[in-house]
């Protein structure tokens, strides 16, 4: 009798496993809160263009949402935390 | 007397100076006190609730939103409260100009101004149900007295955010 070979791998400690899917930060549209201070916030927290911060607050406006940023949990937890700091309704989800 | 509708205008040292009729001063001091009565609303709030939301709609997060919340909220709420403090004292240098009371905001003073301001906002809004679009108020309206004064704090939110994208 033999037995298969059996290969050894090893094991995965890098920080990024293939489980770590990239997370996205979503700002609602919400009754209250102004175009130009959202675009201001756009601009201050994430260094966006006037144009770029603009696109993306219509995207809100117009659609209901928008993705404003992307990455690690733990960078868009950050984010999500900042966005509620100027009183904008943002979350997180899975990219994908 | 030169008329103030524009109500921001630059001042000596990147300071902004807030021009306001003595009556919307008296409203604006009396912010900070209305705020702090939010953060100490019992759960359940809408008007806190909208001040303090969640991180995570997905309900197989729970875990990570309880850990948002434990690790975020205490902060959020801290940099609110120093905004109320670093307002009130910026009402406390209120000078007389004519018929006008006047402020020197600094940059922190501002983002101070500009926390409570949008704060205000959204408590009154979320509590009076706002939606998007035109208010019309009807003299009758029970409400009429706080639309009004949710009218009035947008336009000088609106003003000062003008001010700052320059």
């Amino acid at each position: 009798m033999t037995t298969a070979p059996v290969e050894i791998r090893e094991p995965d400690v890098s920080e990024e496993t293939t489980t770590d899917r990239p997370w996205m930060v979503i700002v609602w549209n919400d009754p209250v809160n102004l175009m130009s201070y959202v675009v201001y916030v756009f601009q201050k927290l994430f260094g966006y263009s006037r144009k770029k911060a603009t696109k993306l607050m219509r995207q809100v406006h117009e659609e209901g949402r928008a993705a404003v940023s992307d990455g690690t949990r733990e960078k868009c937890e950050a984010d999500v935390a900042r966005l509620h700091a100027h009183g904008l309704w943002a979350t997180m989800e899975h990219d994908s | 007397m030169s008329p103030r509708w524009k109500r921001f205008r630059r001042g000596p040292d990147h300071t902004l100076v807030v021009s306001l009729a003595p009556a919307e001063m008296d409203l604006l001091v009396g912010l900070p006190a209305e705020l702090r009565g939010v953060f100490d609303a019992p759960a359940g709030d809408p008007g806190a609730a909208r001040l303090f939301p969640r991180a995570y709609l997905d309900p197989t997060e729970e875990e990570a939103e309880a850990e948002y919340e434990a690790l975020v909220q205490p902060d959020l709420l801290r940099q609110r409260l120093d905004a109320l403090e670093l307002v009130t004292a910026s009402f406390d240098r209120a000078v007389e100009a004519g018929e006008w009371r006047e402020v020197a905001l600094t940059p922190d003073d501002v983002g101070a101004w500009l926390g409570v301001l949008n704060d205000t906002r959204l408590v009154l809004g979320t509590r009076l149900d706002v939606t998007e679009g035109e208010l019309t108020i009807a003299d009758d309206d029970p409400n009429a007295a706080a639309y009004r004064i949710y009218a009035w704090l947008t336009s000088l939110q609106g003003e000062l955010v003008e001010q700052l994208l320059g």
